[in-house]
């Protein structure tokens, strides 16, 4: 039995995962305190992180009816995070698994969005391509085995998507998160009302978003407070068909250049609707997790930790978080 | 009983394990120089299993936890308090949290030969974490005479004189405004004096005192409260 | 390097990221402003390929930084746009980035110019605004 523990944005997530990948408890407490600032504040989250996960670790054992001493392997998201984020994590997690002197597997939160799908569908082989796109990351993989070493084939060279969903949201007036405010204005709009860039021409498996942010502010730009009332439905579901297609359209590339016949999606905007109505449309097979194994949630870390080499007792004491995904994508080459 | 403190409020990383029947605390402790980052992540649990490893115990021989819940550096706090939080939730050990200004004062007071006793931590940004009590006032966990504020050092220095009388200032925050707090005459030690680090000795002392509460309670004490605005929305809108 | 420019394509504007940079050393920090999709991580990638970093250089929204090793200093990448007053973050927040050894670009840094000068020393300020399609007016003081 795996307790897992992830903080590493702005949700408090702990989850109980057995050896086989049986989801026992997936608690996800979200902060909720975040939408007043149009993002994240560190401090903020950090604060809130230390007073709500040891109550989450409390309800993941509830509610998967077990004790800690039926715990065998303690895991937690190491990075990449905010830093001040990822350490409340950690600490917590090395505490619990001194106390009990169990073994510790720190796991890269990209790996853990990959490992989702092996968790949602037990039937998931490799190998498969896999889409994660959240709101720091954005990269297509190969996944030739269930450890950390898929190998990135693509990834964005400006934005990540989620991050094209919350600064054009911000763009329409609306609140953060910006991926479900979109996509909610977007059901009352016109998809093909606007022609926004999805940088098609770009050759290659990687991704931009920063022309398609710029397209929208200039159509914001000139239009008149009225106006933009009256299209602001049809400019987000125009903004949004624009994320989607660009990142179908190199899914579709990689699906055809790799071969592969599978395909897997992660990440917060992979809980988009029009995305994963488009993607299903493609032909390969697809997993598709439910939305709470898509956006961050512990459950994925946990199932990430069968895949990795956890360190014994004493040896994760001095361990340490990191910020950024270099050491994911280095794995990578 | 055996007590188990630490604190990570301030540079140092300091582990302590006191026997209340017995010998004088095991201190363990990491205090990098002026100018260095703190090495709380990598030290604090590999500290005090060593403590544990030195006592020849496990955690079933600890009867309380103290954890120094601050006010100092807010990464440092956190790391420090999520541990004990989890420390003992895990093994159902009975924690309390023990200010680090009040153990300043409280370690200082033998030494204070009658002064009032003012603890300082650097609260950075140019400003000081401060608390003081009049004589073997903390360790005996009387009110503080200065309840615990965050102030620029020339503040704190029109406080102390307000307040009157002779004080002795302890703290990496008293070495660093040395000169306003000495002005304002009070004693500073010399930098390298070890009443200017934060000892998890005297955290023990403190907790065995204590009345261990509800974890779920035992919280850092920020003494700044993030009051963060929008302002990157109002620079985009429109 | 200081003075008005004018931007026609984002390659041009990575140029001028690029002869900033050439400049640079080691301890600079490097402000830059402008609004959404001006470019401000354009000119900043043109600045790190101008320094040797060859790896992606992406928006550092969502970790508040990147730091880029490797190259003739090490690089930091830091994004302000998440954040309501750096004054109420932890004093060390950005203590991985802004250091002695790298050279540092500050994206969104208007709304904490105070507190960023009271750690540090601004070598430059750079001032990105749309001109139009991909047309930029790019202002370096």
């Amino acid at each position: 039995m795996i307790l897992a523990i992830e903080t590493s944005c702005d949700d408090t997530c702990a989850a109980v995962v057995t050896a086989t990948g049986e989801i026992r408890s997936n608690v996800i407490s979200s902060q909720g305190i975040h939408d007043r600032y149009g993002g994240v504040v560190p401090e903020i989250a950090s604060r809130h992180h230390l007073e709500l996960v040891g109550a989450a670790v409390n309800d993941a054992l509830a509610r998967a009816g077990v004790g800690l001493d039926e715990i065998q392997l303690v895991a937690v998201t190491q990075g990449p995070g905010l830093v001040a984020a990822l350490l409340v994590g950690l600490s917590t997690a090395k505490a619990v698994a001194a106390a009990r002197r169990l073994p510790l597997a720190p796991v890269d939160h990209l790996h853990g969005h990959v490992a989702a799908s092996f968790l949602a569908d037990p039937g998931l082989e490799p190998p498969f391509l896999a889409l994660i796109a959240s709101g720091g990351h954005t990269f297509l993989a190969r996944v030739d085995d269930r450890g950390p070493g898929y190998a990135v084939l693509g990834q964005t060279l400006d934005d990540a998507a989620g991050e094209a969903f919350d600064k054009g949201a911000r763009l329409l007036g609306l609140g953060y998160p910006g991926g479900p405010a979109l996509e909610r204005l977007a059901r009352d709009g016109d998809r093909e009302a606007f022609e926004f860039p999805t940088a098609a021409r770009m050759r290659g498996l990687d991704f931009s978003f920063a022309g398609l942010k710029t397209a929208l502010l200039y159509r914001v730009r000139e239009m008149d407070s009225g106006e933009l009332q009256r299209r602001r439905a049809d400019l987000a579901a125009s903004y949004q068909r624009a994320i989607v297609e660009a990142l179908s359209i190199r899914v579709e590339r990689a699906l055809e250049q790799t071969g592969l016949e599978r395909l897997a999606i992660g990440g917060g905007v992979a809980a988009n609707g029009p995305l994963r109505e488009r993607l299903t449309g493609l032909g390969a097979r697809i997993s598709v997790p439910p939305i709470q194994l898509c956006t961050d949630n512990a459950a994925m870390i946990a199932g990430a930790a069968r895949d990795v080499v956890p360190l014994p007792f004493p040896e994760y004491l001095d361990l340490d978080v990191y910020a950024t995904g270099e050491r994911a994508l280095a794995v990578a080459g | 009983m055996r007590i188990l403190a630490f604190d990570t409020a301030t540079r140092s990383t300091a582990v302590a394990l006191l026997d209340t029947d017995g010998a004088p605390a095991l201190e363990l402790r990491d205090d990098p120089p002026p100018g260095s980052r703190p090495r709380h992540t990598a030290l604090l649990m590999a500290l005090t299993v060593r403590a544990l490893d030195e006592h020849g115990i496990d955690w079933d021989g600890i009867g309380r936890i103290g954890v120094g819940i601050g006010p100092g550096t807010f990464t440092g706090l956190r790391i420090g308090v999520a541990a004990a939080r989890a420390l003992s939730a895990a093994r159902g050990i009975p924690l309390t949290g023990v200010s680090t200004l009040r153990s300043l004062a409280s370690a200082a007071e033998r030494a204070a030969g009658g002064s009032s006793v003012l603890a300082v931590i650097d609260a950075r940004r140019g400003e000081a974490f401060a608390a003081g009590w009049t004589a073997v006032g903390a360790g005996s966990g009387a009110a503080p005479s200065l309840a615990a504020c965050a102030l620029p050092p020339g503040e704190l220095a029109g406080r102390l004189a307000g307040l009157g009388g002779d004080w002795l200032a302890v703290g990496d925050g008293a070495v660093a405004f040395r000169e306003t707090l000495e002005r304002a005459g009070a004693r500073v030690p010399a930098d390298d004096d070890p009443l200017h680090l934060v000892s998890a000795g005297e955290h023990c002392r403190l907790a065995a005192r204590a009345t261990p509460g509800r974890i779920e309670e035992v919280l850092p004490d920020y003494l700044r409260a993030p009051d963060a605005r929008p302002a990157a929305a109002a620079a985009t809108a429109g | 390097m200081r003075g008005r420019f004018e931007s026609s394509a984002a390659a041009e504007t990575e140029a001028l990221g690029g002869l900033l940079a050439s400049g640079l050393r080691a301890g600079d920090v490097v402000l830059v402003e402008g609004d959404l999709g001006a470019g401000k991580t354009t000119f900043v990638r043109g600045a790190c390929r101008a320094l040797g970093i060859t790896a992606p250089v992406t928006s550092p929204t969502f970790t508040i930084g990147q730091l880029y090793p490797g190259g003739r200093a090490p690089v930091a990448h830091v994004d302000l746009y998440r954040l309501g007053s750096l004054a109420d973050e932890e004093p060390d927040l950005l203590a991985d980035y802004l250091r002695a050894d790298t050279v540092a670009f500050v994206e969104w840094p208007s709304a904490h110019e105070r507190e960023l000068r009271a750690i540090v020393a601004i070598a430059a300020r750079v001032r990105l605004q749309h001109r139009g399609g991909d047309r930029r007016l790019v202002e370096v003081s």
